[in-house]
């Protein structure tokens, strides 16, 4: 069973940019089965195509990913306190709605450690080169 | 003995047993001849944190009492920067640490060289069932 972490606080950082476009980042999360914990992540960048969010998860295997949206090229990461990206480098380059497993091995999905960061499970989603003031949708699947 | 390490197992969660070792280098950037106990189990994941400095290409290893690296060979050439792999011995499992092995029992070493000159980093080794 994973344990929840506290969604308390989500803090939401755009580069400054001369476009008013709104920024906003929301993230809601729910049980979906198995144990499994699905991460629902809404964002919409600035004027400039950018947005940097942080909020928590806890422990467990990163099952799947889903990058929705379907624009041209851009990027998305997901790192945790120590850098270490989270998407394993899947989502340099997304171009159309896709859905990925971020492995570190032939065997093995990517395993998040809840208890770094501060508070702890801190991550930080950054989204870059979309058009201006664009939304998109992530949903990651967490398990055991 | 070389260099120095500490050790904090931490329970994370889902069966799984964090031990988060800090490392120091000696003035030659080894680390080796201190020991811990690590817990029967899968390696399910390693994370290879180097501090400022340390030197791309460094080396580490953990070896059992009969010398196996429980690494698999995954920190034999790391990068500066921040890094996690599973070390696996098949196409269809991780490597798995044998706690009834040593003295005492579980005993495994932490071995690291070409780390620079007092240099300092961190490797957790995330051990589950």
């Amino acid at each position: 069973m994973l344990a929840f972490a506290a969604l308390a606080e989500v803090g939401l950082a755009a580069e400054p940019d001369e476009s008013t476009a709104p920024v906003s980042f929301a993230v809601s999360f729910s049980n979906v089965n198995a144990g499994l914990i699905k991460y629902s992540l809404l964002w919409t960048t600035d004027g400039g195509g950018d947005l940097t969010a942080t909020f928590q998860i806890p422990t467990g295997h990163l099952q799947q990913i889903v990058f929705g949206g379907g624009y041209g090229g851009y990027s998305a990461t997901l790192e945790d306190a120590d850098g270490v990206d989270l998407f394993a480098g899947l989502g340099d380059s997304l171009s159309t709605d896709e859905a990925v497993v971020p492995v570190v091995s032939s065997l093995r999905p990517m395993l998040n450690d809840g208890t770094l960061g501060s508070p702890p499970g801190t991550v930080t989603l950054t989204i870059s080169s979309v058009e201006g003031g664009d939304s998109g949708r992530i949903d990651i699947i967490l398990g055991p | 003995m070389a260099g120095s390490i500490g050790v904090t197992v931490t329970d994370i969660g889902n069966g799984l047993t964090k031990y988060s070792i800090a490392w120091t280098s000696s003035s030659g950037g080894a680390v080796s001849g201190a020991s811990f106990q690590m817990k029967t189990g899968h390696v399910e994941q390693i994370r290879y944190v180097p501090g400022s400095g340390v030197s791309a290409d460094y080396a580490a290893s953990l070896l059992d009492a009969d010398g196996i690296d429980l690494f698999a060979a995954t920190g034999s050439s790391l990068a500066a920067t921040a890094s996690v792999v599973v070390p696996v011995i098949s196409s269809n499992s991780p490597i798995l640490n044998d706690a009834t092995l040593g003295s005492p029992p579980g005993s495994v070493t932490p071995t690291l060289s070409a780390a620079g000159n007092a240099k300092s980093g961190r490797i957790d080794v995330i051990v589950g069932p």
